[in-house]
């Protein structure tokens, strides 16, 4: 059985989402990559939003996008040596 | 407490920047690890960088106290106060030093355990303080506590290299390899002072694979 995700897995996924998919990534994209249900997908952007992480901008067509900040990218790179460094005392997420 | 290993003469001085050296990479790690706990909220997260810390403690203890056994003996006061200086000294050192190494490997190797139980890290604490401190052979009592526990960790490190295959888990899993090698010449000093010097080599092959795994994971 697949283990549950943290709450900074789950952001560090989002994150990920839109740094591969990037610049501009829809929440639909979003939503289909990240396993996370409609409702838990909007509290996580918002809380991304509030944290100076993401961005959310409104296309020509009217469309919602999303994309990673400066500081959402410092994010990411932190997160990345974090997750290797606790891979390596065997101490990564449960 | 009684000298219960001879450092050789030539030795002195070299250990005491040896453990300053051990005491800057634990406390990289203890950093970094409480970065990784303030980012994830992982407990176990925390406990490395706890543990880290006091194994630094350990080490800058041992040190300053040596540095004052040596700087005792080189006061304007009469030969026999010199050396109940230095061994005034020399035993403070060697208490903290043992309270603190013991404390960060008793708070690994239950991160290792990934349960929460406070009442087993209690047990753990109590049984080997108390032992500690009521043994007739204090640090005797500390190598051979200090082994058991770094057996445990290394075998549980060897197994999570065996799981990922990962060149950081490898050099951690040897790191502490290492660490009990070393610890195991520490525990025949008693009769030999070259294995004093051999161990304390064998602990800095331990924390250079320790600062080489850090270097990896921070050059990402």
């Amino acid at each position: 059985m697949k283990k549950k995700r943290s709450s900074w897995e789950i952001i560090r996924d989002i994150l990920l989402v839109i740094q591969r998919r990037g610049p501009h990534v829809k929440p639909t994209h979003i939503l289909s990559k990240s396993n996370l249900s409609h409702q838990m997908l909007t509290l996580y952007l918002g809380d991304l939003q509030h944290r100076g992480l993401l961005v959310e901008e409104q296309q020509d067509e009217g469309k919602r996008t999303y994309s990673l900040t400066e500081k959402g990218f410092l994010y990411l790179r932190d997160a990345e040596k974090v997750s290797a460094f606790m891979e390596s005392y065997g101490i990564e997420e449960k | 407490m009684t000298l219960p290993y001879i450092s050789p003469r030539w030795f002195m001085g070299y250990d005491i920047a040896l453990e300053f050296i051990f005491a800057v990479v634990a406390l990289a790690i203890a950093f970094f690890g409480w970065k990784a706990y303030l980012m994830t909220k992982q407990s176990s997260a925390r406990l490395l960088s706890l543990a880290f810390f006091s194994i630094a403690l350990g080490y800058v203890m041992q040190s300053v106290f040596n540095v004052m056994g040596i700087i005792a003996l080189q006061e304007n006061v009469c030969r026999p106060l010199r050396r109940e200086y230095f061994f005034l000294f020399d035993a403070l050192g060697n208490y903290a030093h043992a309270f603190f190494m013991m404390l960060g490997f008793i708070v690994l190797f239950y991160m290792t355990l990934r349960i929460e139980k406070p009442q087993l890290l209690f047990v753990l604490f109590g049984a080997s303080f108390l032992g500690l401190f009521f043994s007739a052979t204090p640090l005797l009592f500390f190598f051979i506590i200090a082994f058991i526990f770094l057996l445990m960790l290394t075998i549980y490190f060897v197994q999570h290299y065996h799981q990922k295959q990962s060149s950081k888990a490898l050099l951690i899993a040897l790191a502490f390899l290492f660490l009990l090698l070393s610890n195991l010449l520490f525990l025949f000093s008693i009769t030999e002072s070259m294995f004093y010097v051999l161990a304390h080599l064998l602990e800095l092959v331990a924390y250079v694979l320790i600062l080489c795994n850090l270097w990896l994971v921070l050059r990402r």
